[in-house]
């Protein structure tokens, strides 16, 4: 296996694993307000899924272009791949066995953006902004059909909170990758 | 012009979320602290939480990994306190979380011996219990209102 490819493997796997871990880390804060909101959450998976758009940029746009079939799909796969890590280790929260499902769909959002994003022209921090926000999105769209079932003005504020926390967590994810960026790059060639 | 797009999304989104958070929170019904409301059909009464008798309660609650856990604490079966309010006959019960959040029980399992309890919480307020339930949908803190159907 050629270094960069298998560099690209490691850096999804790290992604995909400091997602998960920082979920848990963001609750405590994230409750602090959703509870003033009176909302069932929608903060900290915006947090999670920072890690994948920055994985999804670096690969997507940066280093890989030799791999464009992986490229095109590694949001999904890194979401698919999160999902089952997370019902492997019983961190299942209230979505169940379900719970990989949302982990596909924002996994999907990703790439669904990213493949957008080739299209038109936008800059790195757009393509971030926007893929975080989408994705955290989509995300709170999956828990609500399985879940939460919410209606009407709880509802909207619900989606609305987890696209702006996401958006928040997009700019954070584009100062981040702008960083990592340069490493990659030196250890994978 | 760039950076001009993603301030004027961020601001619009922005936007949004402040006007749908005014929203509900003005219109979302509002529950006593210390208090349940309780929707029987079209009737609807506040209750003070200290108006219920409650019992030393135990019971197994399974969490997400599938691990076994003990639940003890003062709290009252869901069948005795719809006794106590008169619903005598119905065929679900819903449960509403401070948050919108809402898990539902069937009459069946609310008539099984010790299955469904609202327990009290160290911080105030009910949280409800299924015990030997898998579904992790159905342990609710902060219960504000109940609905017999």
């Amino acid at each position: 296996m050629k270094k960069s490819k298998l560099m690209m493997l490691n850096f999804m796997a790290l992604s995909i694993v400091l997602g998960l871990v920082s979920k848990k880390m963001m609750n405590p804060f994230a409750n602090l307000i959703t509870e003033a909101l009176h909302i069932p959450g929608g903060i900290s998976t915006g947090f999670s899924i920072m890690f994948l758009v920055i994985a999804a940029e670096i690969i997507k746009f940066s280093c890989y272009d030799s791999y464009d079939g992986m490229a095109d799909k590694c949001g999904i796969l890194m979401g698919t791949v999160q999902g089952l890590v997370a019902l492997a280790l019983g961190r299942v929260g209230s979505m169940g066995i379900l719970m990989p499902i949302g982990f596909m769909a924002t996994g999907f959002a990703i790439d669904l953006v990213y493949r957008i994003a080739k299209r038109i022209d936008c800059s790195r921090r757009e393509r971030m902004v926007i893929a975080n926000s989408f994705a955290a999105l989509m995300a709170s769209v999956t828990a609500n059909i399985i879940v939460f079932r919410l209606w009407g003005p709880v509802l909207m504020l619900y989606l609305c909170v987890s696209a702006v926390s996401g958006m928040m967590y997009g700019f954070l994810a584009a100062s981040v990758a702008l960083r990592v960026q340069p490493i990659f790059y030196q250890y994978s060639y | 012009m760039k950076k001009n797009r993603l301030i004027i999304f961020a601001l619009i989104l922005v936007i949004i979320t402040v006007f749908a958070a005014v929203l509900h929170l003005n219109t979302r019904e509002e529950v006593a602290e210390g208090h349940l409301k309780l929707t029987i059909g079209e009737k609807e009464v506040t209750a003070d939480l200290n108006d219920f008798e409650y019992e030393q309660l135990s019971g197994i609650r399974v969490n997400g990994k599938g691990e076994e856990i003990l639940m003890e604490g003062e709290g009252i079966l869901m069948r005795d306190l719809l006794k106590s309010i008169g619903a005598e006959t119905y065929k679900k019960v819903r449960i509403v979380a401070d948050d919108s959040y809402i898990a539902e029980v069937n009459v069946e399992e609310v008539l099984e011996d010790g299955k469904v309890c609202l327990f009290l919480q160290e911080e105030g307020g009910l949280r409800l219990a299924v015990f030997g339930d898998e579904n992790r949908k159905r342990s609710v803190s902060d219960v504000v209102q109940i609905i017999v159907e």
